[in-house]
């Protein structure tokens, strides 16, 4: 193999790995507090509110809808707004976050659903306010979910960042189709998929390991 | 300690509203232990909730420890709760804490400094006996051993009130009767008045002071434990009561009607189990008794006998004997006939 193709092997894993991790770490840092409003602000819930919740459902729904790859053509001008540019590895940071956005509350959401109502029920017989019942009995008791969450929102962006190469943001996807299958360079395309295929393997091995170290349950699964 | 007056709730849903409690009234005095029983969803559990409000009362006013909780809200509302502690069925506690976390918890809430946290937390496990489990997670500890976390949570803020929401009803037997022991002795030395709900009757007679009878929302019945366990006045206490202590077989050859042998219900409370009255009964009357069924048990160390027996004899003189029995403070009822050769169906 040429140290060529391995050149352009690393820095499209650089460049995957950098639309990737941004774009995760983002989308977390926006889509888990908006998993909790989802959460806290349903039916029965302790902040109860309907307008808010059914706006922001609708908003999300509305995005997780539309497919990446018109996704990421319709907010150019957006993109142009925030990162600049359109083009390039940075400008695919965008679109990859806000695809990743809606994606992450949902899961952060069934994730909180999921916490026993009698330990809420607790809380609240303790005299523990909204926010304190979010911040001490939610989240903890949801941490090992919310893990598993990212570690799906992550494989889930290496899968739409193989659609960044329609606005030049590189990576590994891009150099698949551009060599592998535009240039008939199947080796190139095994190459990228072998890659792809130990990058989820590693990252999801991870996210397994942290998530049931959070778990504090008898461990017969 | 807690005054309920006049509290009504009323659950609506899109078409149908139900009536969960109706006109309940209680008062329930400083240091005692009152218990609340029913069958399930005749509304126990709403009306506990309502206490500290974690159910809204659709009308009604709940006073407790001389402050008004029906009229506060928001955050005075969870003031007014930190003086109420609570345990529950299924314990609820922090999976993701630890023991000591756990009981930290209610601490943490309200501010107070780790040092503090600290010795409050670990008297506390003292308390409940735990002191060696304090880095456990809830998954490594038994039921009994979960329960008492609770305990340790709920007085975590010295509360002056104790809910428990059928608190034992997940234990064995044993186990039960250890949690039951501790709540009597907080009750005792820690200043405490508790309110709890249950649908075991061994629960109620172990530990409550009075207990109130609830059935489709209101309360049927409230009194002192030994009165309403022994004389009980309303249907539902009967069925209550009454299921636990005839066997089967015996019921079954009741009739309701002569002839045959009456079947007498004797029940003597305290003193009078100490005066031989049916020795007497025997002797002064024309009557042959034969006992059928009966227990004498400690409700409270006060001694309450049980007897069904089966008279034979002329019916004027049954009436003289039963008059001569209750005249000796003893509590009588014809439960009913029996044929004179029920036993070689027995």
């Amino acid at each position: 193999m040429s140290t060529t193709i391995i050149e352009l092997l690393f820095d499209a894993l650089l460049e995957t790995i950098l639309m990737v991790g941004a774009s995760s770490i983002l989308s977390a840092l926006i889509g888990i507090p908006l998993g909790v409003i989802l959460m806290v602000t349903c039916e029965k819930q302790i902040l109860e509110n309907k307008s808010i919740n059914r706006i922001l459902g609708t908003v999300v729904n509305a995005t997780r809808s539309t497919p990446f790859i018109i996704l990421l053509v319709v907010i150019i001008p957006f993109t142009r707004i925030i990162a600049g540019t359109s083009i390039g590895t940075i400008a695919a940071i965008v679109p990859l976050t806000i695809a990743a956005i809606p994606f992450i509350s949902r899961l952060v959401e069934a994730s909180l659903t999921k916490v026993d109502t009698g330990l809420i029920e607790a809380a609240e017989a303790m005299g523990a306010s909204p926010l304190q019942i979010i911040v001490k009995v939610l989240l903890p008791e949801a941490r090992s979910g919310i893990v598993t969450d990212l570690t799906t929102t992550v494989i889930n962006l290496i899968g739409y960042s193989a659609m960044a190469g329609v606005v030049g943001g590189g990576g590994l996807g891009d150099v698949g189709i551009r060599y592998g299958y535009q240039r008939f360079c199947l080796e190139v395309m095994i190459l990228v998929v072998i890659i792809l295929i130990v990058l989820v393997q590693i990252i999801q091995s991870f996210g397994d390991f942290f998530a049931k170290k959070l778990t504090k349950r008898s461990t017969r699964s | 300690m807690i005054e309920i007056q006049n509290l009504e709730k009323i659950f609506y849903n899109k078409k149908a509203q139900t009536i969960a409690l109706k006109d309940i009234s209680l008062s329930i005095n400083k240091n005692e232990i009152f218990g609340i029983i029913g069958r399930s969803g005749a509304g126990k559990s709403t009306l506990l909730r309502c206490v500290n409000f974690l159910e809204r009362p659709t009308s009604g006013r709940i006073i407790v420890d001389h402050k008004e909780i029906s009229a506060l809200s928001g955050a005075i509302l969870r003031e007014a709760r930190r003086n109420i502690g609570m345990i529950f069925q299924h314990f609820n506690l922090l999976s993701s804490r630890t023991v000591f976390n756990n009981i930290a918890l209610p601490l943490e809430l309200v501010g107070i400094n780790k040092s503090e946290i600290f010795n409050r937390v670990k008297f506390l496990l003292e308390l409940v006996n735990l002191s060696d489990k304090c880095d456990c997670y809830p998954f490594e500890l038994s039921g009994g051993q979960k329960q008492r976390v609770g305990i340790a949570r709920a007085l975590a803020l010295k509360p002056k009130v104790l809910l428990c929401d059928e608190a034992t009803s997940s234990l064995d037997p044993e186990t039960t009767k250890s949690i039951l022991t501790l709540l009597r002795d907080f009750a005792h030395n820690l200043d405490l008045t508790i309110m709890l709900i249950t649908h075991e009757i061994p629960v109620i007679k172990e530990i409550c002071d009075r207990v109130a009878v609830i059935d489709s929302g209101k309360i049927v019945e409230q009194g002192n434990v030994v009165d309403i366990f022994t004389t009980p006045k309303s249907k539902i206490t009967r069925r209550f009561v009454n299921d636990r202590m005839l066997p089967v077989i015996l019921l079954e050859s009741l009739k309701q009607q002569p002839p045959g042998n009456a079947v007498l219900r004797i029940v003597f409370v305290g003193p009078s189990t100490n005066t031989p009255v049916i020795t007497e009964v025997i002797r002064r009357f024309n009557v042959q008794l034969n006992i059928l069924h009966g227990n004498i048990e400690y409700i409270q160390d006060i001694p309450c006998g049980n007897v069904v027996i089966e008279a034979m004899c002329q019916s004027h003189e049954l009436q003289a004997a039963i008059d001569y029995m209750r005249i000796n403070n003893l509590s009588v009822e014809i439960l009913g006939y029996v044929d004179n050769n029920h036993r070689t169906t027995v």
